[in-house]
């Protein structure tokens, strides 16, 4: 073979790394396609341990690809490739460098070498004679390497037709040689054949027994998936080496299927969603438009009919009414607008260092008199100057006209408005209180948090009619860093506060908030509203996005909306227990946040076997609550495991837990199969880890496993040694296979984790 | 002497309705709450009761349910007023509650030849029967 130009060939590379994937030969030949980049194995011997190589580019001029590395290899020596397409394969194709290209420290870096294409390749026949006489199995070995299970099953076949065939050969002559001679050649003749017959068809039958009812179950598996109903895997074992590999191929196939499947669900929930909150916003707008406007046709109409024979006050009142309700009309336009702009963070903000008390009067003056006509009692109590803070006025007193007009619309005649402002530490604390009708309990997040509700099925009546005053007043307040809360009781009367930090560190002007949220978000719950309220600011200083919850009902339905990286709540809820809430947070379904209980009851160790991340004992400093939510939050972004450690005297559970949990997992332990499976059942768990001496009758326990409805793929199991038997348990079952001795955890969890990623992204995607 | 009974939250329309249907032989009664209005028909049993769906603590479509669950008030002609623009509302109170359903805004017009309709045969009818 004749040496080419280094230049030549540096030539050839670049252009191949130019062209990218192009075949300039596409479709002409019937060689090995390989991808560039594609890593293939590349020796000189297939006997020693190969280098890994990256295919630059293929089919070159005339045939051959060219490999990049940093081993040298000369020109004309044979080498051999093998790529990785085929795990399983042991074939080693042979070529000839043909090229080379020398680099730097007189090292080949780049080669290109005559092609292994098949030898019954016509159209490249100097690709055969190049080879060594070793190649007279290629051909061979390369379909098969393609076509691994059919050609095998074929090989099998014939094989067993050869045997049976012999078998008959061997039984003709035996009964030539052995009927007594009185009968006839031909009779003779015939019941051998008869014999053969009888017996190959026997040998056929059993063999095609086994193959038949793997076949069955392969055939009502591919239905089940062609239905689209999501039946477990229930295949039967293959009755042969080879058709293991079509089973393999298979459960690969359907287990990707379930997964596109399950995405397209999720999808269409999504879609269906938005339509939800589509229509429940028509709705709410369509309500709040209607009820002014029949006002307005009503009085204008009778204005117009009966003008004559109405007095001149009931006309003017009419008048009066028209103009006012054109006014709330307007008014929710305004609102509209206002959400719209606060919901697409387009707003500007006009950040200034202000002191609230003048903004505070300012907006009295203006609801004094619409208090007087209605003779309510409006009382102001305000310090003459606050600590200064860094605010949007106009923004500000929007939300204290908002606060206040909602107290006098709701405040019957003879009641009392009171706004006080006060500065606390490090926030100052404005608080709108009325003697109206209060909200129940249940309903004082959804006041604030509309639109967070849109998305379920039926709008709540309360949250229909109340305007979009106070989602606007809780958007302003914590894009101002504060928070808004209500404390309130029905029949007395609702107070509700809205604190805004004068903290040194909030004092750069944010002009974008809506970048300071999404870093993550928290929901906070407690059944009282002024520490949950604290709470969420803390946290909410932290840059982090906070919901808040006053009980289980609430929380589990914002944790339902999903998007929640933590939930902080107190284990005793108005509404439900601690061992309910427990296992209503297990029970969300695509469960990825992480819990932090606080509270003064329960014991840390337990609430942790029960799924909790991070228990803090009550009263808790906001040091703790920061840290133990970066926590949280850390655990959470490490996309952490679930983990069940299956208890046993083989396993030590103590350890292995602490060091899951270190690593940003969460461990549960089950103290018997039984209740794996049960807790396999209802939560949402990663991988189980059990020790094979747990496994009794190993192959009956994984069977229960698949029966009881558990997927077994999720079963890690830990044995001294990975023998045969463990490797064929694997192999079928799909299970993962870790060899462990007690004291050697982090093997054990090393090996895990490198098994994990992929069991995370197969289970929770 | 026809005693109607108006019951709504809204006290525009609560004003505007006595006005539009005042006439010398009709005495009109109004209230803001379910419970209230339920209070009062026990105490006199009204000739028309005038509802409105959305109202805070008790809705229109609990205090329609009760009186027909009750058998002194299961043939009071009823009209509702719905300004939720959801006809499954209306169609529940209409089919399975027997009563007339006047979506928001109405035309006023309308609305009084309705009641006085309704008074005059003393059951509930539909709107396009007048």
């Amino acid at each position: 073979m004749a040496g080419p130009a280094i230049g030549e060939t540096i030539g050839l590379l670049t252009l191949a790394r130019k062209h990218g994937e192009r075949d300039v030969y596409a479709g002409k030949r019937a060689w090995v396609r390989y991808v560039l980049g594609m890593q293939i194995d590349v020796t000189t011997d297939p006997t020693t341990p190969s280098t890994a190589w990256s295919v630059v580019m293929h089919n070159v001029s005339g045939g051959g690809i060219g490999v990049w590395s940093k081993r040298a290899l000369p020109v004309g020596s044979l080498i051999h490739i093998r790529d990785h397409t085929h795990a399983n394969s042991s074939v080693w194709l042979p070529a000839r460098v043909t090229h080379s290209t020398i680099g730097f420290r007189g090292h080949l870096i780049g080669a290109l070498f005559d092609h292994p294409a098949p030898a019954d390749d016509p159209s490249d026949p100097g690709q055969t004679c190049d080879r060594p006489p070793a190649d007279e199995s290629t051909a061979a070995e390369v379909s098969e390497r393609r076509e691994p299970p059919i050609r095998s099953l074929s090989m099998k076949g014939a094989f067993e037709s050869a045997l049976a065939s012999t078998l008959a050969i061997v039984i003709v002559l035996t009964g030539l040689y052995f009927v007594p001679a009185e009968i006839d050649f031909m009779t003779r003749a015939v019941m051998a054949a008869v014999c053969a017959t009888v017996i190959g068809a026997c040998c056929g039958w059993i063999t095609a027994q086994g193959e038949a009812r793997f076949l069955r179950s392969l055939q009502a598996e591919i239905r089940s998936l062609a239905m689209g109903t999501g039946t477990p895997l229930q295949l039967g074992n293959a009755p042969a080496k080879e058709v293991a590999g079509v089973r393999r191929a298979f459960l690969d196939l359907s287990a990707r299927w379930r997964k596109r499947e399950d995405d397209d669900r999720l999808r269409r929930q999504k879609l269906e969603e938005i339509t939800q909150i589509k229509s429940n916003i028509l709705s709410i707008v369509s309500h709040d438009m209607r009820t002014p406007l029949t006002s307005i046709l009503l009085y204008a109409q009778m204005l117009t009919e009966e003008l004559r024979s109405l007095s001149e006050e009931d006309q003017l009142s009419f008048l009066k009414i028209i103009s006012d309700e054109c006014t709330r009309l307007s008014r929710l336009v305004d609102d509209l607008l206002e959400v719209q702009r606060l919901e697409s963070g387009r707003i500007r903000w006009n950040l200034q260092h202000q002191d609230l008390s003048a903004t505070i009067r300012a907006c009295v003056r203006v609801f004094e008199v619409m208090a007087v006509s209605k003779s309510l009692e409006l009382v102001v109590n305000c310090p003459s100057s606050l600590p200064s803070v860094v605010a949007d006025a106009d923004k500000i007193s929007q939300v204290l006209s908002n606060l206040l007009s909602n107290a006098i619309k709701y405040t019957p005649p003879g009641g009392k408005v009171e706004l006080a402002a006060e500065a606390r530490g490090s926030e100052i604390v404005l608080c709108v209180a009325d003697n109206g009708p209060g909200i129940p309990r249940d309903k004082w997040d959804q006041i604030f948090d509309r639109f967070a509700q849109l998305s379920e099925a039926n709008l709540s009546e309360a949250t229909v009619g109340l305007g979009l005053g106070l989602y606007i007043v809780n958007r302003i307040v914590q894009a101002h860093g504060g928070t808004a809360w209500v404390n309130s009781e029905v029949g007395r009367g609702s107070q509700f506060y809205v604190s805004l930090p004068t903290r040194e560190s909030s004092l750069t002007p944010r002009t974008e908030p809506e970048t300071t949220l999404s870093a993550g978000r928290v929901v906070v719950c407690d059944p009282d509203p002024e520490l949950a309220a604290t709470m969420a600011q803390a946290l909410r200083q932290e840059k982090l996005d906070v919901r808040v919850a006053h009980c289980g009902s609430r929380l589990l339905s914002q944790l339902h909306q999903g998007d929640v990286d933590v939930v902080v709540t107190d284990l005793l809820m108005p509404d439900m227990n601690g061992t309910e809430l427990l296992g209503a947070l297990n029970s969300v379904r695509d469960r990825s946040f992480r819990t932090i209980i606080h509270s003064y009851e329960g014991e840390g160790p337990e609430l942790t076997r029960k799924g909790v991340d991070v228990f803090l004992r009550r009263p808790v400093s906001k040091e703790d609550l920061v840290s133990a939510v970066r926590l949280a939050m850390r655990k959470r972004s490490a996309a952490g495991l679930t983990v069940l450690v299956l208890d046993s005297a083989a396993v030590d559970t103590a350890r292995l837990t602490c060091l899951l949990s270190d690593a940003g997992h969460t461990p549960v332990v089950a103290g018997s199969m039984n209740e794996a499976v049960a807790l396999v059942r209802d939560h949402a768990i990663h991988a189980i880890l059990l020790s094979s001496q747990s496994l009794t009758a190993t192959w009956a326990e994984l069977k229960q496993f698949g029966i009881t409805g558990v997927d077994v793929t999720r079963l890690v199991v830990l044995c001294d040694a990975v023998r045969k038997h463990e490797r064929r348990m694997e192999e079928e079952h799909r299970v993962t296979v870790v060899p462990y001795r007690r004291g050697r955890e982090e093997a054990v969890l090393d090996i895990l984790m490198t098994n994990a990623n992929a069991m995370l992204e197969e289970i929770t995607q | 002497m026809k005693r109607i009974l108006v019951c709504d939250d809204e006290p525009h329309i609560v004003e505007g309705l006595r006005f539009l249907l005042r006439a010398p032989d009709r005495l009109i009664e109004t209230t803001g709450c379910g419970k209230d209005a339920l209070q009062r028909i026990e105490e006199q049993m009204p000739d028309l009761l005038i509802l409105d769906i959305m109202m805070p603590g008790m809705s229109g479509l609990e205090v329609l349910a009760t009186l027909r669950a009750a058998p002194d008030t299961k043939n009071l002609p009823i009209i509702i007023l719905t300004a939720k623009g959801q006809a499954r509302d209306a169609a529940m109170a209409q089919e399975v509650w027997d009563a007339t359903v006047v979506a928001k805004p109405f035309e006023p017009q309308k609305l009084r030849e309705l009641v006085t309709a309704t008074l005059e045969r003393g059951k509930c009818l539909q709107p396009s029967s007048i």
